[in-house]
This record gives structure tokens, C-alpha cells and sequence, in this order.
């Protein structure tokens, strides 16, 4: 085998082909003067003997390219078919650039979530993410990325099982004062960071080792993208000072271009963990209660596989749990995972890897589906070239280089597909990729791996649709003689209405997909969140720490007072109805309170409610509706007031047993607080989840630091974003980084991939129903076409029109029905692996399956509308006047 | 009749089955291929010596045969032609197959032709 690629890849030179010859004549020339000949004779002899050197010369060409020849020969003659029937050949390359176009589209974000290691990643197949479980008996146990910097430290200093350990923690933090001010996305790292993932700097130099575990150095590493904007790429940035929380940092280096680190989401400045643990005043949150927030990775030395480092780390994790009680039976059970770099490929649920998964997986299926409709295309055409290949065939084409016919065709076909689905890439791909990883930036849509991507699944597919009509066509129409193969034999309608079969299975499938994909968001876009979404704003200032906002009473009281000020200023801008504030926030930090009825103590180990302090005007503002009792009045906005409002699951879940709008309630150090009213449940992170569980108290009856503003406004709130910021930028001139966003801001991360599957699988339930519809509709006018005799013949006879329609119509449905019905079982079949993806809708909804169903079939009846009224126009005199 | 009319020409299939069986001997270059054919068929068989070559050529392309260049007996350079284990399994194939058809087509003629 190696001897023949060898021989394919060094072809033997003409020259020495010409020696051996030369050979060959010196030789005989010597044996016949050995006779006695002359050796002029002899020589004139020899060459007689060899008969035509040229021809010989050319047979010895031929044999060092074989197959060109028939293979270019058929290449023409597929064109010039392509070229004949246009109609045929656009609705063929149309179907299959539909098909590779989905799976082209999805290539990149899929590559990017879960192929690709992250850009400029050396060794990425050796560097692990490194994630933790404790489970519990009884409890779902869910793996979480985030540490401790102590656990960090223990894994470094007791594992062997890596070359290097390194840990990262990604936020935002404010750069600049007044109207220069923004909001960085930084990401703060160990020294060990940058020489793991094998980065180069741009310019500069990354952190040394004493500038990662001293929290005095204030020294970052800025982003490409940041170095363009804000210093236009000179190289002087290096040493300058860059304002972060009010504090000069010095640039020591540039980092790569697209350079994200282990992450997608662009990087703006990378600073050192030890001056971010301050930031985050993390030493304090960690001696109180074990504050997970740093993200390890490994290096696995050379030779250890994931489960043997993971094993290492789940003993050095143990480890450290060992000598505190508290935690003891707690990390007992722990246990260490080790995940690939790729995004989508970890353990924790991601919605947006979950999401691209599903919808690859659909696009495959619209291949197949594609592939299947070229297929009973191709075998509809080879009905009129049946007659052409018995004529070859009784000419001696092998039956081998009749499929390579055959599948020439079938590439030509992929080739001229492929090059549409990456044209229409180009748009697609970008917006797909853009709502599913809109912080990503691909650098180029079209890379190296796409094309590569393209050709393959193209050419895959192509051979693939035209395999099936050639081994028919080939092994059929061989076997039939001159002359007998005007008819279609009726297994051949057998294999195609097997295939349109398949495609209204198909096609079901995805239509049922596309219902309860939309049907599900439908359902989330409805939950009522407790907000009124269209119309509310929220505003944050980033006063640095809020660590020592709760310490300082005096930073409390100033941030407060701007905040007032603020609330005052925005209160005038035109267009805006209502504003308010309150301490805690619905997607930001929130406190916690108990609350008991007296002498009633929680349960030891249940969960408390957030507690959230609110000025004036706030229900009205947020648009919570009131369910019981009444909102705070004038009277109860002062100190000491002693009053509360509850949401309905905190009033059912912590205060139950009579009426909650009599009597005290115990809440926090206030043994006698008084609800005086009870609101709907509201938003709190989680969409889906679980909502409410908040109380609600006047702000001047707390102390604590005030972080957002809340503004109702009259129409569009995005449109007064820019009035707003102006209003709140009068208050003082050198405010830290203000946030001015409508809430469906927040919860647009949790709605795009959904809105995109929705998208998604209705754009594929669609293209199916109309690749299925024209694979019926190429049956049947081939049916049509075929019976005409008979028809003709049957109207003679005095059959109807009525009578011939249903003969029609009959065939179509008997397609359709059984593809809807095994596609109605494939749907009930996988519901269990949707069920967990949808949201209010059963997997089994019987609307949506019955929607479906009818579809089709009302789609299927429109594809033999144009046959029947060809079968119905059959004359019967033309007809029998042909026999 | 001339006597050359005598003699058969080769169809193409064939001339790789002769190839075959003169190298199941032994080492051959071209030249002497040819003679040996021409020599066991005692002149029955015509082949141009040319047509040979495309031939060789065509075996060493499918893995039948492998060449390389030596020195024959009196002394020229000449290519040296033998079997590999592949080609042996083609020889053998070949030859049965060829036997079969001989039988074949002899049944067909029945003895009285074949007689006459």
C-alpha cells in the first residue's frame, strides 16, 4: 500500500521510461547480429519488432494517470446535465445549501465553545479548569468553579500532579473620574497565569511573582483592544499611569491581540490577584465565611490524565478542610473535577453551550434531511436516464465507472452548494455568533477551519445524496435491457416513497421542535416578573468598595447623600414618571434579614429573606402591584417607623399561621416590627427560578448603603439614558462610573439563547416543511406522468375527474400520513431529552403536535395540487390514439 | 492465408497473464520477456515488443510486479522486472480465470468446430 501512494506521489520519469526501451532495442539489435545480421539490419529489425514507439510512449503516459481522463470526461458531462436542467439543478443545490448552510452557520460558535482551545493558548489540551462538587446525600450536588485563595494555595503547594497552578477572578471596575469615566472589564491573575497558557506579551512584560502576593503594587497588563482606543498603540503607554478606583496603576504591558484568557469575554486590563484580593476586600469576605471567588487552573505535568490530577487535587482539598471542624463533614465527600479548557465543555449548566448544542444537532438533521430530498430528486431524474445507461452499459462502461458518473454528479452538486452556503455564512454565521456570544468578537467568520468544515460536510453530503441512485440506477438499469426501460418499475416508487416518508418524519419532528420551542419562550417572556420590564431603568454608581462603604459609616453617609441628590436631579429630567432608590437591588447585592413571628424561630439551616430598603414612591416606581394592606405612607418613611412590606412567598414561607398584617413580627434586631403590607413576588436573579422572598423596609429606617436607583419612565427607557446621565453628572463633576440600564438588560442573557433556539429550530421547521413538499411534489408529477396511460385509459372507462383526484390524492396522503405518524412517534420518543429545555410547555403539548400534523398535511395536499390538475387533464382520446 | 494470420493477437488481459507467468520463473528484464513469451508459445503468440512496456508498466503501477535497473548477461543496463506477493495472488487468480474461460468457450464451439 505505501509501495503504490509512494509510486502515485513519484511518478516514473519519461526519461527513464525511454532508457528501458533503449534498452530493450540495444539488446535485440545485439541478439539478432549474434545470428549473423548486419547491424544496420539488426537494428531496423528491432524497431519493426517494436512496432509504434510513439503509441508505446503514449500507452506508458496513460498508465501513470489513469483515472483523469473518464474522471474530467464525466466532470463535462455532469455540467453540461446541470446546465440542461436548470430548474432541477436549482431546486437540488438550493436543498443542499440549505442543509450545509445550518451546519456552516453553527460551525464557529460550536468550534469556539467547544473545539478550539481559547486563542494564543499553547498546550491547551494539557491545561485544565479545575471544578469542585460536595455532594450531600439527598441533594443534587451541582460542580462550581469558584475557590477560596486558600484552597488555591493548598492545591499549589500539595498536588504533584502539575507543572503549574494558576488562578484568575473576573469583574469590572471603574476607570476615571466625571465624564471619563468607565467601567473596565478586568481580569486579576497569578503570576503563574500568563506563562501557563504560553502568552507572550505585545510589548512589555507580564507579572512578576512579588507583584502578584503584594497588595501594594499597583501594576496592570491592558488589553490590545484598550491600548488602541485609549493610547492609539503607542508603545509609551508602557510606565504610564492608569486610574483604577481612584488609584494610579502603572502599564507594564500589553497583552496579544485577542487575547482573552481561558474565557471568551473580552478582557479589557489584567491586574495582579494580590492588589484585586484588596479591591475585593477578599481576605475579609474569606476569614468570615469562605468567599468563593477565585477560578483554578492546572498544567497537568506531561503523561497524567485529567481523572489522575483531579484525584491529586480532591486529596489536597480534603486536606485543607481537615483541621476545621465547621467544614469538616461538609468537604468529607469533596471532590475534585478536572474540565477542559473549552467553554461548553464543563460541567456546570450553560445555557448558551446547551442551547448551540441543540441547534447544531437540528442543523444536522436539516442536512439529512436535504440530503434525502437531493437523493429522491436525483432518483426522480435517473427515471429518464435509465434508458441512457442500459445504452452504456450494452456499449461495456463497467458498472464501477457508471457510479463514478453518478457521483461526479453528486459532488458538482456539493461543490456548487457548498459555495452558496458559505456566501450566505458570511451573514448568517455572524449573527448566530453574535446573539449566542455576543462579548465574542469572531476574528474572521470565514477561517481556515470553516472551509475545511464546508468542503467536508459538502462533499459528505453530496456523495451521500447521490449514492442511493446510483447503486439503484446502476445495479437496475444494468440488469435491464435495450429497449424495456421506459417504465419505472414499482419498486423503485417503493424506495421514494420511502424517502419522502422519512423527510415528513423529519419534518414533523422539527415542526413539533419549532412549536414548543417557541411556545416555551413565549412562556418566559410572560412570566410576570413583578417588574414592570418596558418601562424601568435602573441606575448604579460604582463607589469602589462596597466592603468599605459597610465598615465606614462617614463613606456610607456621603455615598447616600449623592445618591439623594441624584434621585432628586432625575426626578426633573422630562420623560421620566417616577424614581426612586433602594439598598439592594433585583440583579445586584442584596442583605439578608431574619424574620419570625415571635417566639416562632426559623428552623436552624432555612434560608432567610433579602432584605431591601426602599425610599418613596418605590412600588409605584417598579410597578410591583400591592396584594394586601397598603404601600409605605409619608408617616412610615422615618427612622424608627418599626414597619415592613412582604412579598406573598415571604409571607407563606416565614410567617405563617394567621394574619401577617396583625400583629409584630420579629425581623433582624427589631422585636416588634408591624407588615403593613403584602406585595406580588419580584424578580431576583433568576428569571425561572425562584422568585421573591424579600422584605421590604422604608430606607430611612436602615443604615445601609444605598446602590440603586429606580426610574419609571413614560415610553422607551433606553432613550433617556442620555438625559439621565446628564442630570446625574450636574450632581458633581468627578463621580465614579455611573450605570444607566433598562432592566431587560439584565435579563436579556437569560432570554437570547432562548429567543435564538426559537429562531432557530422555526426557520428549520420550515425549510423542512418545504423541502418535504417539494420531494412530494416530485413524486407525485412523476407519478402523474408515468400513469398518464392509465388515467387515460380509466377516463375512457368514464372514470371522474373526482375519481382521479382521490386516486391522486390518496398516494400523497398515504406518504404523508405515515411519515407524520412515525415523525408523531419520534416526537413522543425524544420528549424527554427536550423536556428539560422548555419552559411551561409539556414536550408532549397535544395543540402543538396536532398543529404539526395538520400542517403537513395541508402542505402535502398544496404539493399535489398541480399534479392532480395535470392527471385531471389527461386526454383520454391523445391517449389511446398513442397505442 | 498468410502464416502470420496464423498467429493469434493478444488481447489486452491476456498479455498481463503472460507477464505474470514468465516472472512466476524468475527475474526477467523486458527483452527477455518478451523473447520467453515468444519461445514458450513456440511462435504461436504475436506480441510487438513495444506493447510490452505499457504493460510492465501497468502491473508495477498496481503493485504486481516491482523493477529496477541491473546489468543482463552481455553487459547492457537493462530494468529488471519481478513478482511481489501481490502479483503472485494475481497470477494464481488470473490463470483460473482464464482457465475457466478457455473451458468455457470450448464448450460453446462444441467438438465439431473445434474438430474442423
Amino acid at each position: 500500500m505505501m509501495h503504490r501512494i509512494w509510486q502515485w506521489l513519484r511518478p516514473r520519469s519519461n526519461e527513464d521510461f525511454a532508457n528501458e526501451v533503449e534498452s530493450h532495442l540495444a539488446m535485440e539489435t545485439d541478439r539478432l547480429m549474434a545470428t549473423g545480421m548486419s547491424e544496420h539490419e539488426a537494428r531496423q529489425r528491432a524497431r519493426r519488432a517494436f512496432g509504434n514507439a510513439t503509441s508505446v510512449r503514449e500507452q506508458f503516459r496513460d498508465t501513470r494517470w489513469p483515472r483523469l481522463e473518464p474522471l474530467a470526461q464525466d466532470i463535462r458531462y455532469g455540467l453540461r446535465g446541470m446546465r440542461r436542467h436548470r430548474g432541477f439543478t436549482a431546486i437540488a443545490v438550493m436543498s443542499l445549501a440549505v442543509g450545509i448552510g445550518a451546519n456552516t452557520t453553527m460551525f464557529g460558535t460550536l468550534d469556539a465553545l467547544l473545539l478550539r482551545g481559547p486563542a494564543h493558548v499553547v498546550d491547551a489540551n494539557r491545561i485544565n479548569r479545575l471544578y469542585f462538587e460536595s455532594p450531600r446525600p439527598g441533594e443534587t450536588s451541582i460542580p462550581f468553579p469558584t475557590q477560596g485563595y486558600r484552597t488555591y494555595e493548598a492545591i499549589r503547594e500539595n498536588t504533584h500532579s502539575f507543572e503549574t497552578v494558576a488562578a484568575f477572578w473576573a469583574n469590572k471596575v471603574t476607570s476615571g473620574r466625571g465624564s471619563d469615566a468607565r467601567l473596565l472589564e478586568f481580569v486579576a491573575v497569578t503570576s503563574s497565569f500568563f506563562p501557563m497558557l504560553g502568552v507572550r506579551p505585545a510589548i512589555g512584560r507580564f507579572f512578576a511573582e512579588d507583584e502578584q502576593s503584594d497588595e501594594t503594587r499597583h501594576v496592570a497588563v491592558i488589553g490590545a483592544e484598550l491600548w488602541r482606543s485609549a493610547y492609539g498603540g503607542d508603545r509609551s503607554v508602557l510606565g504610564r499611569a492608569i486610574d483604577i478606583n481612584g488609584m494610579p496603576y502603572t502599564v507594564i504591558g500589553v497583552a496579544p491581540d485577542d487575547f482573552t484568557g481561558v474565557n471568551l469575554d473580552r478582557v479589557e486590563i489584567w491586574l495582579p490577584l494580590g492588589v484585586a484580593r484588596r479591591l475585593l476586600a477578599a481576605n475579609v469576605l474569606e476569614r468570615h465565611s469562605g468567599a468563593f471567588w477565585l477560578e483554578i487552573l492546572g498544567k497537568r505535568r506531561e503523561g497524567l490524565s485529567p481523572n489522575q490530577a483531579a484525584a491529586d487535587v480532591t486529596a489536597a482539598y480534603r486536606g485543607e478542610w481537615r483541621d476545621s471542624p465547621r467544614y469538616q463533614e461538609r468537604y468529607e465527600n469533596a471532590r475534585a473535577i478536572s474540565v477542559p479548557l473549552q467553554l461548553g465543555r464543563g460541567p456546570a449548566d450553560n445555557l448558551t453551550s446547551r442551547v448551540s448544542i441543540w441547534i447544531a444537532a437540528v442543523s444536522l438533521l436539516v442536512l439529512v434531511l436535504a440530503s434525502i430530498n437531493v437523493s429522491n430528486l436525483l432518483l426522480l431524474r435517473s427515471l429518464s436516464r435509465s434508458q441512457e445507461v442500459a445504452v452504456r452499459v450494452s456499449l461495456g462502461a463497467s458498472r464501477s465507472r457508471l457510479m463514478q458518473q453518478w457521483l461526479v454528479e453528486g459532488a458538482l452538486l456539493s461543490v456548487a452548494a457548498g459555495t452558496c452556503a458559505l456566501i450566505t455564512a458570511r451573514w448568517s454565521a455572524t449573527t448566530v455568533h453574535a446573539f449566542l456570544l455576543p462579548k465574542v468578537s469572531p476574528k474572521s467568520v470565514l477561517d481556515a477551519r470553516l472551509l475545511v468544515f464546508t468542503a467536508l460536510v459538502s462533499l459528505g453530503a453530496g456523495l451521500v445524496a447521490s449514492l442511493l441512485p446510483a447503486l439503484v440506477t446502476v445495479y437496475r438499469d444494468s440488469a435491464r435491457t435495450l429497449g424495456t426501460g421506459r417504465r419505472g418499475g414499482p419498486q423503485r416508487v417503493v424506495i421514494q416513497r420511502i424517502l419522502i416518508g422519512t423527510q415528513v418524519a423529519l419534518a414533523m419532528v422539527l415542526l413539533v421542535g419549532a412549536g414548543l420551542f417557541v411556545k416555551s419562550f413565549r412562556e418566559i417572556r410572560a412570566i410576570d416578573l413583578g417588574i414592570d420590564v418596558d418601562h424601568v431603568l435602573f441606575v448604579n454608581v460604582d463607589f469602589g468598595s462596597m466592603q468599605k462603604l459597610w465598615r465606614d459609616r462617614n463613606a456610607r453617609a456621603s455615598a447616600n447623600a449623592i445618591y439623594r441628590e441624584m434621585l432628586g436631579q432625575v426626578k426633573r429630567v422630562p420623560g421620566v414618571r417616577r424614581a426612586s432608590m433602594s439598598a439592594g437591588s433585583t440583579f445586584g447585592a442584596s442583605s439578608a434579614i431574619a424574620l419570625y413571628r415571635p417566639g416562632i424561630p426559623p428552623r436552624q439551616g432555612m434560608a432567610v429573606p433579602f432584605f431591601r430598603a426602599v425610599a418613596p414612591d418605590f412600588f409605584e416606581t417598579t410597578g410591583t402591584p400591592l396584594i394586601r394592606g397598603r404601600f409605605f405612607n409619608a408617616d412610615d418613611h422615618r427612622a424608627n417607623s418599626g414597619v415592613l412590606i412582604v412579598d406573598e412567598t415571604t409571607a407563606k414561607e416565614f410567617l405563617p399561621g394567621g394574619d401577617v398584617l396583625q400583629g409584630c413580627v420579629v425581623a433582624g434586631s427589631d422585636q416588634c416590627a408591624h407588615v403593613v403590607g403584602i406585595v406580588k413576588d419580584a424578580v431576583m436573579w433568576d428569571m425561572i427560578g425562584q422568585k421573591g422572598r424579600i422584605v421590604y423596609g422604608p430606607v430611612e429606617d436602615s443604615d445601609e448603603p444605598i446602590t440603586t436607583l429606580e426610574i419609571r419612565t413614560a415610553g422607551d427607557p433606553s432613550e433617556l439614558i442620555p438625559a439621565i446621565r446628564r442630570a446625574i453628572q450636574s450632581v458633581s463633576p468627578d463621580l465614579p462610573w455611573v450605570d444607566v440600564h433598562p432592566v431587560s438588560q439584565d435579563l436579556d442573557p437569560q432570554l437570547r439563547p432562548r429567543r435564538i433556539s426559537a429562531a432557530m429550530f422555526t426557520t428549520f421547521g420550515i425549510l423542512a416543511l418545504g423541502l418535504a413538499a417539494i420531494g412530494l411534489y416530485g413524486l407525485l408529477a412523476y407519478a402523474v406522468a408515468q400513469q398518464s396511460h392509465e388515467i387515460g385509459v380509466r377516463k375512457a372507462l368514464g372514470a371522474t375527474d373526482g375519481r382521479i383526484t382521490r386516486m391522486v390524492l390518496r398516494s400523497a396522503l398515504g406518504v404523508t400520513i405515515g411519515g407524520v405518524a412515525i415523525g408523531l412517534l419520534a416526537s413522543l420518543a425524544t420528549s424527554k431529552i427536550v423536556a428539560n429545555q422548555l419552559y411551561g410547555v409539556s414536550a408532549r403539548d397535544p395543540v402543538i403536535l396536532s398543529i404539526s400534523a395538520v400542517s403537513l398535511i395541508a402542505v402535502s395536499i398544496i404539493a399535489a395540487l398541480a399534479p392532480v390538475r395535470r392527471a385531471t387533464r389527461v386526454d383520454p382520446v391523445v391517449t389511446l390514439r398513442a397505442d | 492465408m498468410s502464416p502470420k494470420a496464423e498467429r493469434a493477437a493478444l488481447l489486452q488481459g491476456t498479455l498481463d497473464l503472460l507477464v505474470l507467468r514468465t516472472l512466476a520463473v524468475g527475474k526477467h528484464h523486458g527483452h527477455g520477456i518478451a523473447l520467453a513469451i515468444q519461445h514458450s508459445s513456440q511462435g504461436a503468440l504475436l506480441i510487438d515488443h513495444g506493447s510490452l512496456y505499457p504493460a510492465l508498466q501497468r502491473l508495477e503501477a498496481s503493485g504486481w510486479v516491482r523493477a529496477e535497473w541491473g546489468v543482463s548477461d552481455n553487459n547492457r543496463r537493462a530494468r529488471f522486472y519481478e513478482l511481489t506477493a501481490a502479483g503472485k495472488k494475481q497470477l494464481a487468480r488470473e490463470a483460473d480465470e482464464w482457465r475457466r474461460l478457455s473451458q468455457a468457450v470450448a464448450m460453446v464451439l462444441g467438438p465439431e468446430l473445434s474438430g474442423g
